[in-house]
């Protein structure tokens, strides 16, 4: 069996911001990149189903500039078995169909079995790019995957989709399938130094030059901007205990509880 | 193409789900003919009751295989009808169902497609959605002569009240079932917890500004100075099995509104405050300035939870003697 999971570069959760000079999105200077959370339980997730089954082969794959190198390797270093980079230029701006676009291609007779995603990047929290690629293969798919169990002749995984408020639906899907991994579903692992090692010393493959997106299929992106000043919150100042004296009082004032 | 919106329904076992007047307020601030789309069977009482509640024009689509959610059958229906009169938006809810389907049926149907948006500007016509979980907004248009696919937060604009309007009509169009490769076996139902959240008056939730397991015992403190409070927790604490998913508040978790909420630590993705925005009184721990959470919050403390929560409980202790 064949995995392919597709991961992302995102800006560390910590991080604060500043507009990059064409206004359109966040500079990338001093930014601390790492491996999208949701794409670190995709990851785990096909290594379980490797570790389940034995004979699985797991592809990273990545797109974006020289820097998400970083990622691949990181991906290479929690067990994947191979990291491939499509590359493209720096600040480039890239469309959930643009990317499924090139996903696609990187596919092609290569014959994966399963393909998984984090169910959205922190970074533009679209959660297209998944369900586009099933789109474009014509294949079957399901998001916001928190369990998963595969039938012994490996034809159909049954899944298990989070809804709303705790809810659930099981979902039946054929191979190959897409799927979309919500946050939860394990716990990913911590890379073995043996791991780190090989990982380190590993070739990726290297793909260069985008497929173009026909007109009208992306979205024009103007401009990214700071959300205003909260219209209400107001700050508790002083020291700690008068911060901690200020805020009973407020309660009391607002509510019966104290 | 026309200048028509279409918005699509969301219902479960036989009832509208009331995302849909969310998204049928959310078309009307942005102008034009709004017209619904909802997909079931039998899906006639579902259409009129779309009609009778929020005034529009309704198509519903029945088909046998619609009679439950399934990604295949929706794209490949809402298809059918958009090859014969083209929308120029289709507003789709961004639950666990519309975000499941929106993007696909975009590249079935060559439209743009725009995720999770939270406003619509009418003057230039773009659309507004949080990224880096709420520190930046972005603004989007899809490109003029072109239609798109678009799914709206749930909440991004305020319904009017049910039967404010002149019921719309009803048109039913019957759809052969199309042949699908998903099968949709079953519903699970939420287990029941032991925790509930939504009779607290007070709920001190706890986020990734614990940093450490050990501060929840803090949290717990604190809760239990209250005589209904309880411990509630943003998704990645949950996530992490530092506390169970009981106490998980947002889209995923509870909806609560408590007299008080107190947010330590939680940068307030809008998945956490959907759950808890309505609460009487929000108070955020945030050493952040600048966390969206405050867009929310009537009230910040700037200052490390773990110095803070500690002269918090002392001081609750001290005054009530
Ligand atoms: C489909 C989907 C559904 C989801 N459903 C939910 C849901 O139901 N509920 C939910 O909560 N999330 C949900 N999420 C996740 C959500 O998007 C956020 O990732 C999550 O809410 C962030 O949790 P957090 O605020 O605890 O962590 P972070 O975003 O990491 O925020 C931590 C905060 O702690 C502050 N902080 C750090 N150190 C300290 C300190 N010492 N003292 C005080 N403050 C400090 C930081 O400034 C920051 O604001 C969902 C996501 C998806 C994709």
């Amino acid at each position: 069996m064949k995995i392919l999971v597709c991961v992302k570069q995102v800006p560390e959760r910590e991080s604060r911001f500043r507009l990059d000079p064409s206004g359109k999105g966040y500079s990338d200077q001093g930014i601390n990149f790492v491996l999208n959370p949701y794409d670190e339980y995709a990851l785990e997730e096909a290594l379980l189903i490797r570790e389940r089954l034995g004979q699985v082969e797991i592809t990273a794959l990545s797109l974006g500039p020289a820097r998400v190198e970083k990622i691949i390797r990181r991906a290479l270093e929690l067990g994947a078995d191979h990291g491939a980079h499509i590359l493209t230029p720096e600040s480039y701006y890239l469309g959930p169909g643009e990317t499924a676009l090139q996903i696609v291609k990187f596919t092609r007779e290569r014959g994966f079995d399963l393909l998984f995603f984090g169910i959205i990047s922190e970074d533009y929290m679209r959660g297209q790019t998944g369900p586009m690629v099933a789109a474009l293969l014509q294949l079957p798919f399901a998001t916001a995957v928190v369990s998963e169990t595969i039938s012994d002749d490996l034809g159909l995984i049954t899944v298990e989709r989070e809804l709303e408020a705790g809810a659930r639906e099981v979902v039946e899907l054929p191979l190959p399938a897409v799927l979309t991994i919500q946050s939860g579903i394990n716990r990913p692992r911590y890379p073995r130094l043996t791991d780190k090692l090989r990982a380190r010393a590993q070739k990726l493959e290297v793909i260069t030059g985008l497929e173009p997106l026909p007109p009208g299929r992306c979205a024009e992106l103007l401009r990214a901007f700071f959300p205003p000043p909260s219209p209400a919150g107001t700050f508790i100042t002083g020291a700690l205990e008068e911060q901690a004296e200020k805020l009973i009082r407020i309660i009391r004032e607002k509510t019966d509880v104290l | 193409m026309n200048k028509d919106i279409w918005i699509i329904a969301e219902h479960f076992e036989n009832r509208v789900r009331p995302v849909t007047s969310d998204l049928v307020a959310f078309a009307r601030k942005m102008g034009g003919e709004v017209k619904a789309v909802i997909l079931g069977h039998p899906v006639k009482p579902l259409a009129e009751d779309v009609a009778q509640k929020t005034g529009c024009e309704v198509t519903g689509i029945d088909s046998p295989g619609a009679a439950v959610y399934n990604s295949e059958v929706y794209r490949n229906l809402i298809k059918k009808l958009c090859e014969r009169n083209q929308p120029r938006y289709l507003l789709v809810p961004h639950t666990p169902l519309g975000w499941d389907f929106a993007p696909a049926l975009a590249v079935d149907l060559g439209y743009s497609s725009i995720s999770a948006v939270t406003d619509f500007n009418p003057e230039n016509s773009t659309f507004i959605r949080q990224i880096l979980n709420g520190k930046l907004l972005e603004e989007l248009k899809s490109p003029p002569g072109c239609s798109a696919v678009v799914t709206v937060m749930p909440g991004s604009a305020n319904p009017e009240p049910d039967n404010t309007r002149p019921p719309g009509s009803v048109k039913i169009l019957e759809f052969e079932s199309p042949p699908v490769k998903t099968r949709t076996i079953r519903y699970l139902p939420a287990k029941p917890g032991t925790v509930n959240l939504k009779d607290a008056e007070v709920i001190v939730a706890a986020g990734r500004g614990l940093k450490v397991p050990e501060r929840i015992e803090l949290i717990r403190e604190l809760a239990s100075l209250f005589k209904r409070g309880a411990v509630g927790a943003s998704r990645p604490l949950c996530d992490q099995g530092w506390l169970p998913l009981e106490h998980q508040v947002g889209m995923t978790g509870a909806t609560v509104s408590p007299k008080l909420y107190l947010a330590c630590g939680i940068s307030g993705a809008l998945q956490h405050t959907m759950g808890m925005k309505n609460s009487s009184l929000i108070v955020a721990v945030n050493t952040d300035r600048k966390a969206p959470i405050l867009q929310v919050a009537h009230f910040c403390v700037n200052t490390d939870l773990s110095k803070f929560i500690p002269v918090l409980i002392k001081n609750i202790r001290k005054f009530r003697g």
